[in-house]
């Protein structure tokens, strides 16, 4: 990874700048707690958007667009330690709505003998695309543990903990998007998402956590460090995939 | 083409299908049709803890222990499904040995790397 510093955006998410070669790839951060702690929340703020309709419709290529507050963590060399919730759009569906997903994998320490669940994204309600909370959030009740997601406080998914062998031990805030020529937004012009209000809750604490990342530039992330960047503003942060 | 199992289960077989092809909106969900993935076999079981008796080497599938039924699709050769995933994980476009689960709730769970060893899920029955 590197990082620079880019031309700032206004407010309003939407710059002149074409981009048809972002390609798949995903930028945010993370937040890693360290052991033996663990994670039981993730959330955050989306800022109301107007997002144009995605242009990467192609027949037979995947495009698709989302940003994500996700609970992972130690996954061997699987990526689908994962409960994800989040905005987005695919070809397919094209209207902005919410989607979650949730995986496994048999070579995370604590899953052997378990089958390996792919975090496939499913459509679970519409966005109105105002400014909405989401979050991933630990409950029990009993001896009985559930991850739920949540979007403005109203219960969209869960996932009986019983499910999640792995080790939550990672919070991640990004953006990704699958395919060649839409952007994080689903525009031709860039967007850029702007996450606000970022929390986590580790067990070590009764209430939720700012990650204070502090004020810093452009910082690329791979495989696509030409087009996709995260910065972060304290407990804020600002996603594009077409820098 | 619906058979009955000598387990009792309802069976269902199908051949490659596209999705103008199959009313079944679970065959959509399990994304049979769609950037040409086909079934190979699909099998209602009553109980989701039935897949221990259709796929017996399948890894241990909790949320699959509690519920009521389900609708299993087993991917003909390699599938196509689009999976998230961590950041800074490469994402995946196609799995093998795939397996679909959608539940009476209509969740759908995507398996990969299911052995099919000891399967009892009849795939050579012709629609």
């Amino acid at each position: 990874m590197s990082s620079t510093t880019p031309a700032e955006v206004s407010a309003n998410h939407v710059a002149a700048c074409q981009n048809t070669n972002a390609q798949t790839g995903f930028s945010g951060h993370e937040k890693i707690v360290s052991s033996p702690n663990h994670v039981l929340a993730a959330s955050a703020t989306l800022e109301a958007q107007a997002m144009d309709l995605c242009v990467g419709r192609i027949s037979g290529i995947r495009s698709a667009t989302w940003i994500w507050v996700a609970v992972t963590g130690s996954c061997g060399t699987s990526g689908n330690c994962i409960i994800q919730l989040g905005p987005g759009r695919t070809k397919d569906w094209t209207t902005m709505g919410w989607w979650w997903a949730w995986g496994r994998s048999p070579l995370a320490p604590g899953c052997s003998g378990y089958s390996d669940v792919i975090p496939v994204p499913d459509r679970i309600s519409n966005w109105n695309l105002a400014s909405a909370n989401f979050s991933v959030n630990y409950t029990s009740s009993g001896s009985v543990g559930t991850w739920r997601g949540y979007v403005d406080g109203v219960e969209k998914r869960n996932v009986n903990d019983v499910n999640i062998c792995w080790d939550h031990n990672t919070v991640q805030w990004f953006g990704e998007s699958w395919n060649p020529g839409d952007a994080i937004g689903g525009c031709l012009c860039y967007s850029k998402f702007r996450l606000s209000v970022a929390r986590y809750r580790p067990t070590s604490s009764t209430s939720s956590l700012s990650p204070n990342w502090g004020t810093g530039g452009c910082l690329f992330q791979s495989p696509r460090p030409p087009y996709y960047c995260t910065r972060v503003y304290g407990d804020a942060l600002d996603i594009w995939s077409a820098r | 083409m619906v058979l009955t199992s000598a387990l009792g289960i309802s069976v269902g077989v199908f051949a490659p299908l596209s999705r103008a092809d199959t009313p079944d909106r679970r065959l959509d969900r399990c994304l049979v049709g769609t950037d040409g993935n086909s079934a190979a076999a699909a099998v209602e079981i009553p109980a989701g803890l039935d897949y221990r008796d259709i796929l017996p080497a399948m890894g241990r599938s909790p949320e699959l222990e509690g519920v009521s039924g389900a609708f299993v699709v087993v991917y003909a050769g390699d599938a196509s499904v689009p999976g998230s995933g961590r950041m800074g994980d490469v994402r995946r476009t196609t799995i093998a040995d795939g397996v679909c689960v959608v539940l009476a709730t209509g969740e759908r769970i995507i398996y990969q790397h299911v052995s099919r060893l000891g399967m009892r899920v009849p795939s050579a029955v012709t629609p």
